[in-house]
């Protein structure tokens, strides 16, 4: 057995892929791309606000 | 801003989801550990998540089977029962397996001590009734995390350009606070050996 980060990141995939539905899938990935999209428009506001001052 | 970016923050939001969703799957499936033997490390048998302590002390276990390896390696080769090319093989491959068998481990010493508030971490501590030998190396282990933490993340985020500052505060800011953590949980177990 292979002992590292990515073995076992792949069987955590593997059993979310068998266990979650496409539907609630998509609805996860949506969520995390809204938080991600707010996270991006704080770093860009920050990044005005550096070149402003 | 930067695709890799916008990758990087994916990622790592998607596996603080995967990772609250396996917790759960994991209580209600208890027979996929035995199906997939990796899981072992991070969780128990009933399906619940091992604590700080039970993962350092595994950890510990497993470097000293690695270094029997070695040692065993060491002596087929002095007693000339592997030729210098075995030798150096099986040393590189030991040393890999150490290497990312330490960066697992880190990383799951680092996330328990990043997704759970102080007193639980203390509490799961407490528990053991540790002696100051114990108490020692687990306050040794939590250490060891932080520096390599720090040290990967100085490795991984040398240079960023004036477009990546804000990304690079963001994950400074994040680490900062585990660390911040790390050191809080490390000065309790110090204190418990006084």
């Amino acid at each position: 057995m292979n002992i590292n980060i990515e073995e076992l990141k792949k069987v955590k995939n593997e059993i979310f892929n068998k266990k979650i539905d496409e539907k609630e899938k998509n609805e996860i990935i949506e969520k995390i791309q809204k938080e991600i999209n707010e996270i991006i428009k704080d770093f860009e506001e920050k990044k005005d606000n550096e070149i402003n001052e | 801003m930067n695709k890799d970016i916008q990758k990087d923050l994916f990622n790592e939001k998607f596996n603080e989801v995967l990772n609250s969703h396996i917790n759960k799957i994991l209580l209600d499936n208890v027979n996929l550990i035995k199906k997939y033997p990796i899981l072992e490390i991070e969780y128990n048998i009933d399906g619940s998540k091992k604590d700080i302590y039970s993962l350092a002390s595994e950890r510990d276990i497993k470097k000293m089977q690695i270094k029997s390896e070695k040692n065993e390696l060491d002596y087929k080769f002095s007693q000339n029962k592997i030729t210098k090319y075995e030798y150096e093989k099986c040393i590189d491959e030991i040393n890999t397996k150490m290497i990312n068998q330490d960066l697992l481990y880190d990383d799951l010493i680092f996330e328990i001590i990043n997704t759970n508030d102080i007193e639980s971490i203390e509490e799961s501590i407490l528990k053991y009734n540790l002696n100051n030998i114990d108490l020692s190396r687990l306050a040794d282990a939590i250490m060891s995390v932080c520096e390599n933490k720090i040290e990967e993340f100085r490795k991984n985020n040398k240079e960023f350009m004036a477009d990546k500052l804000s990304y690079w505060n963001y994950k400074y800011n994040k680490i900062s606070k585990g660390i911040s953590k790390a050191r809080e949980v490390e000065s309790f177990i110090i204190n418990l050996t006084k």
